[in-house]
């Protein structure tokens, strides 16, 4: 069994206490294997439907190391939704996960207020590679 | 003048015990109905979840009669990734409710030794892009 650094961190800093993320993701199935390849690292996950949801979820649960946004989403997307965090937190890392690979998508989520971008799908070794560096590095 | 009064009251009577003893029948068609229900959920439920990009979740629900569940996935690109949650499931009707640890509810329809996975609407998962998001039993 081969652990990546990041997991390695993700242990180690756990130990300073559990992590929670909000992932936003309207869809069933990318949701469900993220929530799988997150719970399986003791991380709870609070999981919005739409981009209002998310917003909401986050006002109700002002402790989220990490939000995973998707962009595409119903009602409100991820743009939306992260400018709308924003206003409330300046400081909490938020993941872009879009489908979308077009040139500029980095660079409006960014300018949205993301901290960083995944593309879908996400292999699990990158996933927690990903929230692993911000997470520890909020610990 | 008394006859005819203790006769109705002799009517009302038995008109009382005749509706309590359908009620009291009543209620058991009710208990052995529901009984009947649960006994026709329980079993043990299996299916691959898929997701795009990836080989899927190996995935298994066990229901008892005794209202428990466990509630296995497992990613099958990387084994070690897998979780087992316990717990006691309730029902409304054919849906059936399970609270995984931390809190989450997940939902699902019992249909006909099939269960299918329903989002949070309490609604089937989008069946003409994910027809295999069922579960069989076995």
């Amino acid at each position: 069994m081969i652990i990546s650094e990041s997991e390695i961190a993700l242990k180690e800093s756990r130990i300073k206490g559990s992590f929670r993320m909000l992932l936003a993701e309207d869809d069933y199935a990318n949701a469900e294997y993220v929530k799988l390849v997150v719970r399986h690292q003791d991380i709870a996950v609070i999981h919005a439907k739409n981009g209002a949801e998310a917003i909401e979820l986050f006002k109700n649960n002002p402790l989220v190391d990490i939000v995973l946004m998707d962009i595409k989403m119903p009602i409100m997307d991820g743009y939306e939704a992260t400018r709308e965090i924003r206003k409330l937190n300046q400081d909490v890392p938020i993941i872009a996960l879009t489908a979308f690979a077009l040139d500029g998508d980095k660079e409006k989520a960014i300018s949205a207020g993301c901290t960083g971008y995944l593309t879908k799908p996400v292999g699990k070794d990158m996933l927690l590679s990903v929230i692993g560096s911000y997470l520890v590095r909020g610990r | 003048m008394k006859s005819p009064l203790i006769i109705l009251l002799l009517l009302l009577f038995f008109h009382s015990c005749k509706w309590n003893i359908n009620s009291e029948s009543d209620s058991f068609r009710i208990k052995t109905e529901q009984q009947k229900i649960v006994e026709e959920v329980d079993g043990d439920y299996h299916g691959i979840l898929p997701y795009p990009g990836g080989v899927g979740i190996r995935t298994t629900l066990i229901l008892r009669k005794d209202s428990t569940f466990i509630f296995r996935t497992e990613n099958l690109e990387d084994r070690n990734i897998k979780m087992v949650d316990e717990g006691i499931y309730s029902r409304e009707g054919d849906i059936i409710i399970i609270t995984l640890k931390g809190g989450e509810k997940k939902y699902f329809e019992a249909d006909n030794g099939k269960i299918h996975c329903l989002n949070n609407k309490r609604q089937r998962v989008d069946v003409s892009r994910w027809s295999q998001y069922t579960l069989v039993r076995r």
